[in-house]
């Protein structure tokens, strides 16, 4: 039976704190299907996927020392997209509910709040919500696991917090990094979000990245790094740091099959306070961070300093409004101002063969928010990789020059976008 | 499909410009794109007859202060404005949070008595200080509060889930029930005693009836509320 109630994990606690309309802290999961979406299975479709993923299906209480997630009896609401991309996911709405599954033609699409899961476990409650939606339709699929569905035992590792299991307090912590440079420009009105895709085949990327000796991660990274140096830094700006946060998925470097938030990063951290960097300069600082950045032991230290001020006994009896303050300011300093732009790859989609023949792409995009107006996620799905930039910003300066690096290395792109400047 | 002169890509919408540079896209084949985003809508603003009743809550309360600043200095030595305002104030949370809102329902009742509290003390506080019998501490609170307070605990007994939800509300507004018995017996600003007697024991009856038939979910809920 599935548990009542929810402690946050590590990561989650800082969500609810500064969840707001310019910063909904939310991601996005879109799937593209070959025939319009026929909406009336949709709400029994879900019925079913929460049934095995419980921590979805909760809403968000507050306690006198921390927030937690109680069961929610109530029955979510699903609609029609609105034009208004990341602003579905509403903390007092939706029955309590802090994810929204929105249909529109072809796509359906869930925004989900990042305190309930990061992008690996909310792709494995979207994929089975797909599944369910599927079967419901009247399709045979045949699952050999790849989708996590009710006839799949459910593991009471899967709702643990992995952050606290992987602590360790012999490790030293992760030391102090230098503030970001912020991407500026004047933003679109009514806390609009611009959705860029840009669609191209992987095995091209694949290749592109091999010339360069890399992966297509740090390959992309360094491509909007080098767009970030071109077009976007001011040459008296060069002195501040430039600071791409990349998402790592923890569940490979610790044994993991959470679904919920176990999700790490790394910072690099480019000085761009020389003339005339060459985009292979650019692509050695990244590779050089990931080098030093992406081992075991560097990511637990970035557990320790998560997890260890949360163990503080002083911290734990503060009460929520007084922590709440403290949160707030401690992510303005610490974390927020700590990035210029983010990158996740969430990486290769799995699904049963059998559901392939009537899904046409993935997406995964990022929410933005003030500070870093401008967050770029990728995922991969057959032999398409979608590279989706979420901007708050009017201007496409950055989005151009990532293209240009693209083009000029001989990549087909095929860009979509959620079109606001038609229509203003 | 269409084609980007400038940006040498290839763009799947109806667009006739190029959404990176703007420049006019060529036509490459004849492929249909359907609209994959829904269009922009205007944000909708708040309708006329909120309008009119947000301008005619000004107006009443602009119209009250001068009123009430008029008639001070000639027999009316009171801040009877602030009944109207408090009324407009009450009359707006009762309609915006409790009944058009969607929060818990206790919640809603729990908070909307609350104001009201407040609205009573300070048309006898503030208002009304020459009256030396306070009719709302008095009579209107103390049952008032038993009206709530017996009105959540049958709503309880519907459904489990409105409980859970109402554990920590029903448990303050029990503890609470038992300021004016405790204002009668030590202070002369409650001389009546019946009607906070009720009040008294409509408390105890409920924190007992949540004791003995929601025992476990009384203890979880204290325990969820009070994890560190």
């Amino acid at each position: 039976m599935a548990k009542d109630w929810y402690k946050l994990d590590n990561a989650a606690k800082i969500f609810p704190v500064i969840y707001s309309k310019h910063d909904t802290s939310s991601f996005r999961l879109s799937c593209v299907f070959y025939e319009n979406i026929q909406f009336q299975y949709l709400q029994e479709a879900l019925k079913e996927a929460l049934k095995r993923f419980p921590t979805f299906c909760v809403k968000l209480k507050r306690g006198l020392f921390w927030y937690y997630f109680e069961h929610n009896y109530n029955e979510p609401i699903i609609q029609e997209e609105k034009s208004n991309i990341f602003h579905s996911v509403r903390l007092r709405e939706n029955h309590g509910f802090m994810f929204s599954l929105n249909y529109y033609g072809k796509r359906l699409s869930i925004e989900i709040f990042h305190a309930l899961s990061d992008g690996t476990g909310g792709m494995d409650f979207f994929k089975a919500i797909c599944y369910y939606y599927l079967i419901l339709t009247g399709k045979t699929i045949e699952n050999h696991g790849e989708i996590k569905t009710n006839a799949v035992e459910r593991l009471t590792i899967e709702t643990e917090d992995d952050f606290l299991r992987n602590y360790d307090s012999s490790i030293q912590k992760y030391g102090k990094e230098p503030k970001a440079y912020r991407l500026k420009g004047k933003m679109y009105s009514n806390h609009w979000c611009g959705l860029i895709h840009l669609q191209m085949n992987v095995n091209e990327l694949k290749q592109v990245a091999h010339q360069y000796q890399t992966t297509i991660t740090q390959y992309v990274g360094a491509c909007i790094l080098y767009s970030i140096y071109q077009y976007h830094l001011p040459k008296h700006k060069r002195t501040k740091s430039v600071n791409l946060f990349i998402p790592v998925n923890a569940r490979k470097f610790f044994d993991s099959m959470s679904v919920r938030n176990f999700v790490l990063y790394l910072r690099t951290h480019c000085d761009f306070n020389q003339s005339n960097l060459t985009f292979e300069d650019i692509l050695n600082m990244v590779k050089e961070t990931f080098k030093e950045e992406l081992t075991k032991e560097k990511m637990q230290a970035r557990i320790v300093s998560n997890v260890s001020l949360e163990r503080n006994f002083f911290v734990r009896i503060l009460p929520l409004f007084i922590k709440k303050i403290c949160m707030k300011i401690g992510y303005k300093t610490l974390g927020e101002d700590m990035n210029t732009i983010s990158y996740s790859n969430l990486g290769i989609i799995e699904i049963p063969k059998d559901m392939q023949e009537f899904i046409q792409r993935f997406e995964f995009s990022l929410g933005s928010c003030k500070k870093t107006p401008i967050n770029v996620a990728s995922v991969t799905y057959q032999d398409r990789f979608v590279l989706t930039f979420s901007s708050k910003l009017i201007d496409r300066k950055l989005i151009r020059g990532v293209v240009n690096k693209m083009v000029e290395d001989h990549l087909s792109i095929v860009v979509d976008t959620n079109d606001l400047e038609v229509e203003s | 499909m269409k084609e980007c002169p400038t940006c040498h890509i290839k763009v799947d919408t109806n667009r006739v410009t190029c959404p990176l540079c703007y420049s006019v896209l060529d036509e490459v084949t004849s492929h249909e794109v359907g609209q994959s985003y829904p269009k922009n809508e205007s944000k909708k603003g708040r309708n006329i007859i909120e309008k009119c009743f947000i301008l005619a809550s000004i107006l009443s309360f602009i119209g009250s202060m001068i009123g009430n600043w008029i008639t001070y200095h000639h027999g009316m030595e009171n801040f009877w404005s602030l009944i109207v305002a408090l009324g407009i104030l009450f009359g707006w949370v009762l309609a915006k949070y409790c009944i058009l809102g969607n929060g818990i329902l206790s919640n809603r009742i729990f908070s909307q008595t609350v104001l009201m509290v407040i609205l009573l003390l300070c048309i006898e506080g503030f208002a009304l200080n020459k009256h030396t019998f306070w009719w709302s501490t008095n009579y209107v609170i103390p049952l008032l509060w038993c009206g709530v307070l017996s009105s959540i605990l049958l709503l309880t007994f519907i459904q489990k889930h409105i409980f859970v939800d109402s554990i920590m509300g029903l448990l303050i507004m029990s503890l609470l029930g038992f300021i004016p018995i405790v204002l009668h017996l030590t202070t002369s600003l409650i001389p009546l005693l019946w009607p906070s007697l009720t009040c008294a024991c409509i408390s105890i009856t409920v924190l007992c009836t949540m004791l003995v038939f929601h025992f476990p979910e009384c203890k979880s809920e204290l325990q969820k509320r009070l994890h560190i």
